[in-house]
């Protein structure tokens, strides 16, 4: 797996990152699976603000109505 | 008793109309639990991946369609460009020997006699090619002008670690630059209809569609679906998805592989794409009629949740006249119940659009900041009218005493206004469709033709506008109207 990557192949790291890939090439597809987690938390976190906010629009609903009433 | 079962049928119709809202509100929700589902059987994994890019008559954007694609991060080994070339009569054929003779055997220029037949056709010759010797350990299906960021498909090939994956499909996003209203519209339905919805169909195990810009296949999928691309229907991308899960291979979306497609600029480019879409949905309802909401047939795509999902985009349009009959029965014989239950609809699809808006916020907050006004205005502005009108009634009630105050009207011509008013409100979710489809009507006009339909489609909403291609397509499908293949106009004016 990775076994016959290529130097010189487009990626857009450092000197010494890209030393780094070529010695361990999983170590990227690791840091990348990474980041992709944490970003996917993120959304999650969002949403859970979306449930808030979602419960908050219908209470507010309920009150101005019944002071409108 | 009877007028009463009719009343009560006829609002339960009503509220009916909200449901295709409901089921993306819940599918929005649903994606906050996306994360414990996410990655958590991927490992790196590089494969050797022939990509495969149908072309016609593209001279002019295929060199740089290769460069990208050559530059992405990825093994350089691994990874091979095939160029079909459906007969195109410009100067493809000369830039390809360029190509060749720059790259050597990373990319292969595949030439039919023959073209013209549409997209399947043209890439059955490439996967010909590409099954016929063992080098492919999976194929990747995409379109002359999809940009991938580079690690797009590092990241969808990780997935095929797990065995049991028969597919991939990336985030496609609008990339238009300069981008129109249209574009901007399309953008932001695309992260309702990608990035949230197939976040919630990642979660039910079945997803409805591959794209057709950006599809990578396990090589063993494609050769148990026969390696060929199905051509009988104008819905060849999900044909291969149902056929891949039906299978018992699995299908992902991989939300962080974001690919940038070109779309269409205008109402009239959008209707003629989306027609062909739809009928093509509605050739699968029929193909797979055995399948609906039969579990046994199919633990996942025979499910109710999927089943749900995938009817309620193709009865959108008839919900909504049934909806608006509804109203207007209601209306005329018992007024009560029917501004209840007209209330009742509006708040609800109010409450759930808020949700939806906050959904596609968390799923891609980058697109969501670029188009937000057009997330606003995605139902139209009468319906947010509509929506405000049902929350705060008193407050237009108000109005209306008010201006028949300042304007001195006799009760007659009042009343008139009123029923009239009354009649155009409970008529909307159908006038909404008709005055959209004025919008594409208008768009060939020379002078102000665009901006009219702008306009129109700003009024009646972008949403009912994919609401009435659906009934056209429908329209279409059951009249017999010949199935012609279209390629959809591109410019070359994406960027990342």
């Amino acid at each position: 797996m990775g076994e016959d990557r290529e130097e010189g192949q487009s990626r857009d790291l450092s000197d010494d990152a890209a030393a780094d890939v070529v010695e361990n090439p999983e170590h990227s597809l690791d840091q990348l699976a990474e980041e992709d987690r944490t970003n996917e938390h993120k959304v999650a976190s969002r949403m859970t603000w979306t449930w808030i906010a979602a419960l908050l629009v219908i209470v507010l609903w309920f009150v101005v109505n019944r002071a409108i009433k | 008793m009877w007028l009463s079962i009719l009343e009560w049928t006829a609002a339960a119709i009503v509220i009916l109309a909200a449901l295709p809202l409901v089921v993306a509100a819940v599918q929005s929700l649903a994606i906050t639990f996306h994360d414990q589902h996410y990655l958590t059987d991927a490992q790196p994994y590089e494969p050797r991946v022939a990509v495969l890019i149908p072309a016609w008559n593209e001279a002019a954007v295929i060199p740089a369609t290769i460069e990208r694609m050559l530059g992405v991060t990825y093994p350089a080994n691994r990874l091979r460009v095939y160029i079909i070339d459906d007969a195109s009569t410009d100067e493809t054929p000369a830039v390809m020997e360029r190509m060749l003779q720059l790259y050597g055997d990373r990319v292969i220029h595949i030439r039919r006699e023959n073209g013209g037949q549409g997209k399947a056709h043209t890439l059955n010759a490439g996967l010909e090619q590409v099954l016929a010797d063992d080098w492919a350990q999976a194929i990747l299906i995409t379109d002359a002008d999809v940009l991938f960021t580079p690690e797009s498909i590092a990241r969808m090939a990780r997935h095929f670690n797990d065995p049991s994956i028969g597919a991939v499909t990336a985030y496609v996003k609008e990339g238009s630059q300069p981008a129109r209203y249209v574009n901007r519209y399309i953008a932001y339905e695309y992260v309702t209809a990608q990035a949230v919805a197939r976040r919630a169909m990642n979660m039910l195990d079945a997803q409805a569609c591959l794209a057709g810009g950006a599809q990578l296949h396990r090589r063993e999928n494609l050769e148990a679906i026969g390696g060929r691309i199905d051509t009988t229907t104008l819905a060849e991308d999900t044909v291969t998805t149902f056929e891949t899960q039906l299978g018992g291979r699995r299908v992902v979306f991989e939300p962080h592989a974001e690919v940038y497609a070109e779309e269409p600029e205008g109402v009239r480019a959008l209707w003629g794409q989306r027609v062909r879409w739809g009928r093509g949905n509605f050739q699968v309802s029929r193909r797979y009629k055995w399948l609906w909401f039969h579990k046994k047939r199919h633990p996942r795509l025979g499910g109710f949740r999927f089943g749900i999902s995938w009817f309620v985009v193709l009865l959108q349009p008839f919900l909504l006249i049934a909806s608006s009959a509804s109203l207007l029965f209601l209306y005329f014989v018992d007024a009560e119940i029917q501004f209840a239950v007209f209330r009742m609809l509006w708040i609800l699809n109010g409450i759930v659009y808020v949700i939806i808006i906050f959904g596609a916020r968390a799923a891609d907050p980058q697109t969501v900041r670029r188009t937000w006004k057009e997330a606003m205005m995605f139902p139209g502005i009468v319906s947010m009218v509509l929506v405000f009108y049902s929350v705060f009634p008193e407050v237009f009630r108000q109005l209306g005493v008010w201006a028949n105050q300042q304007l001195q009207l006799s009760a007659g011509v009042s009343a008139a206004i009123g029923v009239s008013l009354a009649v155009f409100t409970y008529s909307w979710l159908t006038l909404s469709m008709l005055v959209a489809y004025l919008g594409k009507v208008v768009e060939k006009f020379r002078y102000g033709g665009k901006q009219l339909a702008a306009v129109l489609v700003t009024i009646g909403g972008y949403g009912s506008l994919l609401c009435t291609v659906t009934l056209a397509a429908v329209v279409a499908e059951l009249s017999g109207r010949k199935q012609v293949w279209v390629k959809t106009e591109k410019k070359g004016k994406v960027a990342i």
